[in-house]
């Protein structure tokens, strides 16, 4: 199969693969800066009193 | 109570676009600016490509194992987020060296992959930097997590120049240098070598822009998982 590749698809494969590797990587860390924010939306503040303690 | 979504700076943005443009440069250079080999003819092309990643690899892998070693001197849980983003991206960069260089083989030696020593001792550091998020899943506390991945980093680092001179004591597939910082000189064409120097640049500043996001998310975690823990305490009390 590769028998038939020229030497510019073996270069152009050669910078593809660091193009999609810096790009997947980047897609992995913002999916996962934004799955850490929603956690983070859901958590409720541990230094800030619950209501019902408040209002003791 | 919502907790407000904390911006990425200006100056991590900043160094995005400098170092994307730096690496759409250095993509030029190699692609377009640079003669062609005597000997490789266009393929000299993917050895931009394959190099700089492979050096950058040894940096991840550098910065990785001092932030290891600085968390089991100091402990501070901030060396253990910097080891653990630095070996991720050490992970990136030296799977990308063994694809580059089965890229750049295939075409050049008529062969993708061969146990030569340098090739197996790369695949030794990928193995072992894979095998520290292994380690990282199966261990609990965080502190001997820390301590367990500083010392597989640790060996990582060790077997660095052993794999930086093995294409000088083991004469088999892998080429020989072109730039022996052992004291042996450059035997490479001056315009190569400003393209090669440049594509490392442009690596090197990729790598440090994902680190320092990967860091930032890193130390959200931990407030976060700190929150969750004191929040516990809290409740553990109240009960």
């Amino acid at each position: 199969m590769f028998d038939a590749w020229g030497p510019w698809a073996w270069v152009a494969a050669a910078w593809l693969e660091l193009v999609l590797a810096y790009g997947g990587y980047l897609v992995y860390l913002r999916a996962r800066a934004a799955r850490l924010e929603r956690e983070a939306e859901r958590q409720p503040e541990a230094d800030q009193p619950e209501p019902e303690e408040a209002e003791r | 109570m919502k907790h407000a979504t904390p911006r990425r700076p200006g100056w991590l943005n900043l160094l995005g676009v400098v170092a994307v443009s730096a690496l759409a440069i250095g993509a030029y250079l190699g692609l377009v600016a640079s003669p062609a080999d005597v000997n490789q003819g266009e393929l000299i092309r993917v050895m931009y490509a394959h190099v700089s990643v492979a050096w950058v690899s040894f940096l991840a892998v550098g910065v990785a194992a001092f932030a290891g070693i600085a968390y089991l001197w100091r402990g501070a849980p901030r060396f253990d987020v910097i080891s653990v983003a630095a070996s991720e991206a050490a992970l990136l960069y030296g799977t990308l060296t063994i694809l580059g260089g089965m890229t750049y083989s295939k075409p050049t030696l008529n062969t993708f992959w061969t146990w030569d020593a340098k090739l197996t001792l790369t695949a030794l550091m990928v193995a072992l930097l894979a095998g520290v998020f292994i380690v990282r899943g199966l261990i609990d506390e965080p502190q001997r997590r820390g301590r367990v991945s500083a010392v597989i980093l640790i060996v990582v680092l060790a077997s660095l120049p052993l794999n930086y001179l093995a294409a000088e004591w083991f004469r088999t597939l892998h080429p020989a240098k072109s730039i022996d910082l052992t004291g042996g000189g450059v035997t490479m064409d001056a315009v190569m070598l400003r393209v090669l120097l440049f594509n490392v640049v442009a690596a090197a500043l990729v790598f440090l822009w994902l680190l320092l996001q990967r860091v930032r998310i890193g130390m959200r975690e931990a407030e976060l998982d700190d929150r969750s823990a004191a929040r516990g305490r809290s409740e553990a009390i109240h009960v």
